[in-house]
C-alpha cells in the first residue's frame, strides 16, 4: 500500500483506499439493511405514531402530546408499572436461584461432559413446545379440580380446594418462572463452566467451606452471567400480555396487557407513546445493570 | 533461625485412578526444614505425590505423616501444608490484598488483623503498591508471588508448590529460583516443589526425589543424582551421562555396545559420564582403551564445548561425546564422519536395572 508523506509526517494511519473502503461498506451492507428494516424502521414508525392524534374511527397524522401527556398524569400507569415490576421482580429473583442452582449442579456436581450435555437438554425439553401450551398444560395441574387440589384433598390436607393456585398472581408468577428459567440457566452456566477449578481447590486449601467456596469465589465469578439472564428475564416480563392474561384469568393487569388491550380497541398513538415509553424504561434499567456488571466479559 | 519443620514421612503410598496406578507404593522421608523436589516426566506420579501429601488427592492406600502427625484423610486445611497451585489459581475477582488474606477471612478474622497481616507478607514479597490491583493487572513474575504469599499467610510447615516456574520466562525463572531457595532457608520449613526440569532440581534441592511411572527411581541428593545414579533411568533422565550394555569393555580390545532397553542381546549394564567418552576421526588411537566405530550424527554447540551424537557401527546405539573447543578447531567434526570412540575404563559403572 503506498501512503503519502504527509499523512507520515502528521503521524496519521494511511487513509484507506476508496476500494479497500467499499469493500468495507459493502461486507456491512446486509445486516445493515437488516437492523433497519426490521428494527430502526419499525421503532421509528412506533415513535412517529406516539405522536398523532386519534379519534373513535381514525388516526389523523399530527403532532400532539397529549398521549404522552395523559399517559403521564393517568394513575393507572404507575399502578401498572408498580404491578409489572413487581412481577418482573418475583419472577427475577426466582429465576436466579433457580438459574444458579440448576447451573451449579451441571458444572460442579455432574462429572462427566455425557450427562451433564444429557441433563442440559432435558432443561430445554419445554421449549419443544409453544409457549401457549406450556401455559395451558397448568391448567389441569392447577385448577379448583385440578391434580394439586386432587391430591390434597384426597390426602386430606386441606377440606375444600385452594382458589388461589390458578387465575391468580401466583398461577401467572409460576407460569412466568417456568418460561423463562432456562434464560438465567444458560448464561449462568456458561460463567460457571469457565470458573477454573483449581480455584475451588485453592479456597478449600485456604479452608473455605463448600458455602463459603460458592458465596466468595463461584458467586462473584458469576456475575456476569447472572446479568446477562436478568436481562433476558426482566425485558421477557415487562413485554410479556399474553402469560398475565391467560394465567390470571384477566384478573391481573400488566403494562403489556394495557398496551394489548388499547391496540385491541385500535388506539394506536396511546398504545404506541405507551410502547415508548415501555422500551425506555427497559433500556434504562438494562443501562444500569450494565453499570453495575461487566457483561463484555461474557461476549 | 527458628526450629525447622515439616518432616514428612510417607509410607506405603499409592494411589490408582481407575485400574491405572499413578503412584505405586512409594515410601519416602523429607527431613524438616528442607528444600526437596519432586522430578520426573510428566505423568510419574510427582504432582499427584505432592496433591495427596497436601491432601487435595486421598491416597488409596498407604499413609503420610507430618513432623510425626499422622494425616489420615484429613482436609487440606487442617494439614500443616499450603498449596502454590501451577496456574497460581489466585481469584481473579479479588484485589491482591483480599487474596492473601483469604484464608484468614474464612476463619473470620476481622479486618484490622486481616489488613495488618497481608501487609505483612505483602512487604515481603515486595508488592505493598499493588495490593489494591486485581490480579490480571499484574504480570506473571508478580501473580506469582502473590500465590506464594496466599500459601504463607497460612503458616504451613509444608509449602507445596506445583511447577511453579513453569509459567515464567527463562530470565526470570532463575531470578524466581534463587528467590524461592533464600525464602525457604529463611522460614525454616519444608518446600515441596514439583517439577520435571532436572536443572532446576539440582539448583534448588537439598533431596531429590526421582520418580518414574508411579515408582521411586531414585532418592537422594543432587549430587548423587547428577554423579552417581542408580539406574539406568535415573542416568538418562538427568542428562550428563551416557547409557548402553556392552561386552569387551574390561579387555581393551574391541568392544560391542548394545542398547540400553535390552532389545539387543548381550553385554551388562553400564553407565559412564559423557565426559568420559572421547571420538576420534580416522584411525584408532593407540592404547586408548575399549574403542568401538562410531560415526557422527549430531553436532551441536554448547557455549565451552561441541557436544556430538555419534552412532555406534554396527549397533547404531546413539552415545554422547563431549568435545573441548580447542580441539574441534584443530579437527573440526562433520556429519557422518566415521571414527573410534574410547572410553576411559575406570569411569564404566555397572548397573543393575
Amino acid at each position: 500500500m503506498t501512503s503519502n508523506p504527509t499523512t507520515i509526517s502528521t503521524g496519521m494511519p494511511p487513509r484507506p483506499s476508496f476500494w479497500a473502503r467499499l469493500q468495507g461498506g459493502l461486507l456491512a451492507l446486509p445486516l445493515a439493511l437488516v437492523l433497519l428494516t426490521f428494527l430502526a424502521v419499525p421503532v421509528g414508525i412506533v415513535v412517529a405514531v406516539s405522536f398523532w392524534d386519534y379519534n373513535d374511527w381514525e388516526v389523523i397524522p399530527d403532532f400532539v402530546t397529549f398521549n404522552y401527556v395523559e399517559l403521564f398524569t393517568s394513575r393507572l400507569t404507575y399502578i401498572l408499572y408498580a404491578k409489572t415490576l413487581k412481577f418482573a421482580f418475583l419472577v427475577w429473583a426466582c429465576t436466579l436461584v433457580i438459574g444458579v442452582m440448576v447451573a451449579y449442579v451441571l458444572t460442579f456436581r455432574i462429572r462427566s461432559t455425557k450427562w451433564q450435555i444429557v441433563l442440559f437438554l432435558v432443561c430445554t425439553i419445554p421449549f419443544w413446545t409453544s409457549n401457549i401450551i406450556r401455559m395451558i398444560a397448568w391448567i389441569p395441574v392447577l385448577g379448583r379440580h385440578g391434580l394439586v387440589n386432587g391430591f390434597l384433598e384426597q390426602t386430606g390436607l386441606i377440606g375444600s380446594p385452594i382458589e388461589w393456585l390458578l387465575y391468580s398472581e401466583f398461577a401467572v408468577i409460576l407460569a412466568f418462572v417456568h418460561l423463562y428459567a432456562l434464560f438465567m440457566v444458560v448464561p449462568v452456566f456458561n460463567s460457571m463452566a469457565r470458573i477454573d477449578t483449581s480455584l475451588l481447590e485453592a479456597a478449600r486449601d485456604a479452608g473455605a467451606s463448600g458455602i463459603q467456596t460458592f458465596f466468595m469465589v463461584i458467586l462473584p465469578l458469576c456475575r456476569p452471567g447472572m446479568a446477562i439472564g436478568s436481562i433476558f428475564v426482566v425485558a421477557l416480563v415487562m413485554g410479556d400480555f399474553v402469560t398475565v392474561k391467560m394465567m390470571s384469568g384477566g384478573q391481573a393487569a400488566s403494562v403489556g396487557v394495557a398496551l394489548r388491550n388499547e391496540i385491541a380497541l385500535l388506539q394506536y398513538p396511546p398504545a404506541s407513546a405507551a410502547a415508548v415509553i415501555l422500551l425506555l424504561f427497559v433500556l434504562a434499567m438494562i443501562y444500569g445493570l450494565t453499570r453495575i456488571v461487566d457483561i463484555r466479559k461474557e461476549l | 533461625m527458628s526450629e525447622l519443620k515439616g518432616h514428612i514421612s510417607a509410607k506405603s503410598l499409592t494411589k490408582a485412578f481407575g485400574s491405572a496406578l499413578a503412584v505405586d507404593d512409594v515410601d519416602f522421608t523429607i527431613p524438616a526444614g528442607s528444600y526437596c523436589c519432586l522430578l520426573g516426566p510428566s505423568g510419574c506420579g510427582k504432582t499427584t505425590s505432592l496433591r495427596m501429601i497436601s491432601g487435595h488427592d486421598t491416597q488409596t492406600s498407604g499413609s503420610i505423616a507430618i513432623d510425626d502427625r499422622d494425616l489420615g484423610t484429613i482436609p487440606p486445611a487442617q494439614r500443616p501444608t499450603a498449596m502454590m497451585f501451577q496456574n497460581y489459581a489466585l481469584f481473579p475477582h479479588m484485589t491482591v490484598e483480599d487474596n492473601i488474606a483469604f484464608s484468614l477471612r474464612v476463619k473470620g478474622s476481622d479486618k484490622a488483623v486481616r489488613r495488618q497481616r497481608a501487609g505483612h507478607l505483602l512487604e515481603m514479597v515486595e508488592l505493598t503498591d499493588f495490593a489494591q490491583r486485581k490480579p490480571n493487572e499484574l504480570s506473571g513474575g508478580q501473580q506469582q508471588r502473590v500465590a506464594l504469599a496466599r500459601a504463607l499467610m497460612m503458616n504451613p510447615s509444608v509449602l507445596a508448590l506445583d511447577e511453579p516456574l513453569s509459567a515464567l520466562d527463562p530470565f526470570l525463572r532463575l531470578k524466581v529460583r534463587a528467590e524461592l531457595k533464600a525464602l525457604q532457608r529463611r522460614l525454616g520449613i519444608t518446600f515441596l516443589h514439583v517439577t520435571h526440569s532436572q536443572s532446576e532440581a539440582l539448583a534448588l534441592a537439598d533431596q531429590i526425589i526421582l520418580m518414574n511411572s508411579g515408582k521411586l527411581e531414585q532418592v537422594g541428593t543432587a549430587e548423587d543424582l547428577y554423579h552417581r545414579p542408580e539406574t539406568a533411568f535415573a542416568a538418562q533422565f538427568m542428562g550428563v551421562q551416557n547409557v548402553f550394555r556392552a561386552d569387551g569393555v574390561q579387555s581393551g580390545a574391541e568392544m560391542r555396545i548394545f542398547r540400553p532397553d535390552g532389545g539387543q542381546a548381550g553385554g551388562a549394564l553400564y553407565r559412564a559420564p559423557i565426559d568420559a567418552f572421547s571420538f576420534t576421526a580416522g584411525e584408532t588411537p593407540a592404547n586408548a582403551g575399549p574403542a568401538t566405530p562410531a560415526k557422527v550424527s549430531a553436532i551441536e554447540y554448547a557455549g565451552d564445548h561441541l557436544s556430538l551424537t555419534v552412532d555406534t557401527q554396527p549397533g547404531d546405539v546413539g552415545l554422547k561425546v563431549q568435545v573441548p573447543l580447542e580441539a574441534a578447531a584443530m579437527n573440526p567434526p562433520v556429519f557422518d564422519q566415521v571414527g573410534t570412540l574410547t572410553i576411559k575404563p575406570e569411569s564404566l559403572v555397572e548397573l543393575t536395572r
